[in-house]
């Protein structure tokens, strides 16, 4: 073979390759995209946000809002805390996903994790079973609630937390009449133990 | 039709190494100014919360330790620094990109997925196949005088059709869920009701509520999934991905202004498709900036050695800066404005609008003037 073959078939070799690569990361693309939508949202995904469809159907905007409360040992008195607070330092959109996942009721639909489902969450929409009590298996686990306490300690000193309270509100906001009148629903009321 | 696809692979998308390499130093400065690797906040949480999606970053049993994350933002900074000045290039852009894909997913383990920084990440990653460092580089001064650089144009291709594809996922869903109806305005609704979920986050303000014009907002749809599908299309052709790109610095200035999405990585990497050198060469470059040139890479082969540690220095004070002050452009704009990241992110627009509103004039000029031609000619 002279040095101008093996240079051409060097070259041939590394084209076969591109090509190769051009083909793999396309079926990886659509099999990534599919299993988004399918299954649940990998990481690194390549889709870019659908905004599909349009919220709230014209009529008012709904929006699922969990309000913090918490009640201290020998007293009657509870604290409301935003639940940015309790999770400073972490940047708010992280503070929006745990609090929407992790003290939030069991979701409804099967497929919370999903491109679709985690769209949801950014509406504020999450589907969630209604009237339910059961806390999510984060919120069950000693060591979360090992950490409530001591963060709570240490937003209010002195004081000894006896329990959290997450009530889930639906929010309904007229948008197309003059008043703009804002109206709220309980949805769920979650109670998280933290005495022993 | 092989022919034909090869073609667009391997040529079409090529650029001159001197434009790669300005792409390459406005993606770095970008990741140097604007991209501060922030994960300290996570050594706060319980290892409980951390749920990591489908991937990777499963195999990560909990938060990880602080030295980690420190490791990781240090080296990241490290990797951006000697991205930005050609330094090992290849192995910059690598790193940099995959710590940039790691950063990202740690922050995304808490119920979320953002696809903000994804774009970005990924070409990264790719260009480093394409030689970028071939000029205004440290890797281009140390290379033997005379010597050409080779760049790769395939790369810039894959890029392509990535960005394709993204616009695609967009567009599908929309087109699916009636954004097309005459009798849906998606983009109002979306709009709407993100000023109930975020009222500071947009600066539309109570506007959208107020305006229920189908002359205003229907246009609006059909605008974004048109140019959603156009993307795909666009891509076939270097010159109308280039047209696309221009576009979509407006189009994600427009989602930035309505809901307060930072999609400023993505406007950056679509640097990589510009010929840049076009607008170098109408610069007058003063024969001493090319003395100096010739100064340092003479000078480079005696400081070989130490170039390392500087950039490694470079990188360890990026790191200290950003844990300290946030990123720096922020921390620049911290001094006049109230949200000093939204302003951050508006001084990036206003760069990256007045690019595309040049080249949409370059084109225009261009355009007209053949079409002067041809009516000439007959």
């Amino acid at each position: 073979m002279t040095c101008h073959e093996a240079v051409r078939s060097g070259t041939r070799r590394r084209s076969r390759l591109v090509r190769s690569v051009f083909v793999t990361v396309i079926a990886l693309l659509v099999a990534q995209a599919f299993y988004s939508y399918a299954v649940q949202e990998p990481y690194p995904s390549f889709v870019f946000p659908s905004f599909s469809g349009a919220p709230d159907h014209q009529g008012p905007v709904r929006l699922l809002r969990p309000r913090f409360v918490v009640h201290f040992a020998g007293s009657d008195r509870a604290v409301e805390v935003r639940y940015q607070r309790l999770l400073e330092p972490a940047p708010g959109v992280v503070a929006d996903a745990i609090a929407y996942t992790v003290f939030a009721p069991p979701r409804s639909d099967d497929r919370p994790r999903s491109t679709p489902g985690q769209f949801r969450l950014f509406l504020e929409q999450p589907t969630f079973t209604r009237g339910t009590r059961t806390l999510s298996a984060t919120l069950r686990n000693p060591s979360t609630r090992a950490w409530l306490r001591s963060r709570l300690a240490q937003l209010f000193p002195g004081r000894s937390p006896r329990s959290l309270e997450i009530s889930w509100d639906e929010h309904r906001y007229a948008v197309d009449n003059a008043s703009n009148g804002e109206t709220v629903t309980s949805v769920s009321r979650l109670l998280v133990p933290l005495e022993g | 039709m092989g022919r034909r696809v090869d073609h667009w692979m391997f040529d079409s998308f090529a650029v001159t190494p001197r434009s790669l390499g300005i792409a390459r130093v406005l993606i770095g400065t970008y990741l140097v100014l604007y991209r501060a690797p922030g994960l300290r906040w996570m050594g706060s949480l319980p290892d409980a919360f951390f749920r990591p999606p489908a991937g990777p970053l499963h195999l990560i049993g909990g938060i990880p330790a602080s030295g980690v994350i420190t490791a990781v933002s240090v080296t990241l900074s490290i990797a951006t620094i000697a991205l930005l000045i050609g330094y090992h290039t290849r192995l910059a852009s690598c790193v940099t990109g995959l710590l940039l894909f790691a950063v990202d997913g740690l922050s995304y383990s808490f119920g979320h997925v953002h696809h903000s920084g994804t774009y970005l990440a990924a070409v990264v990653v790719i260009m480093a196949a394409s030689n970028w460092g071939g000029a205004f580089s440290v890797d281009a001064l140390r290379r033997r005088k005379g010597a050409k650089p080779a760049t790769e144009a395939w790369p810039l291709a894959l890029a392509a059709l990535l960005l394709g594809f993204l616009m695609l996922t967009s567009a599908l869903p929309k087109l699916a869920t009636g954004w097309l109806d005459p009798s849906t305005l998606a983009v109002r609704a979306h709009v709407v009701h993100y000023h109930f979920v975020a009222p500071h986050d947009g600066l539309l303000g109570t506007t959208p509520l107020e305006s229920t014009s189908n002359l205003v907002w229907k246009p609006l749809d059909y605008l974004t999934v048109f140019f959603e599908v156009g993307f795909v299309l666009a891509i076939a052709s270097p010159r109308w991905t280039r047209m696309f790109c221009a576009a979509a610095v407006v189009f994600h200035l427009g989602a930035f202004v309505a809901f307060g999405i930072d999609f400023t990585g993505s406007v950056v990497a679509y640097a990589i498709f510009f010929e840049w050198s076009m607008v170098v060469d109408r610069v007058h470059v003063p024969w001493t900036s090319r003395a100096t040139a010739e100064q340092v890479r003479d000078f480079l082969p005696r400081i070989r050695l130490v170039l390392g540690p500087a950039v490694f220095l470079a990188g360890v004070g990026l790191y200290m800066f950003s844990v300290h002050f946030g990123s720096p452009i922020s921390s620049l704009t911290s001094r006049f404005a109230t949200s000093p990241d939204r302003a951050a992110a508006f001084l990036v627009f206003g760069v990256a609008l007045s690019g595309a509103l040049a080249y949409a004039v370059v084109r225009a000029t261009s355009a007209t003037k053949q079409i002067r031609r041809r009516f000439s000619e007959a």
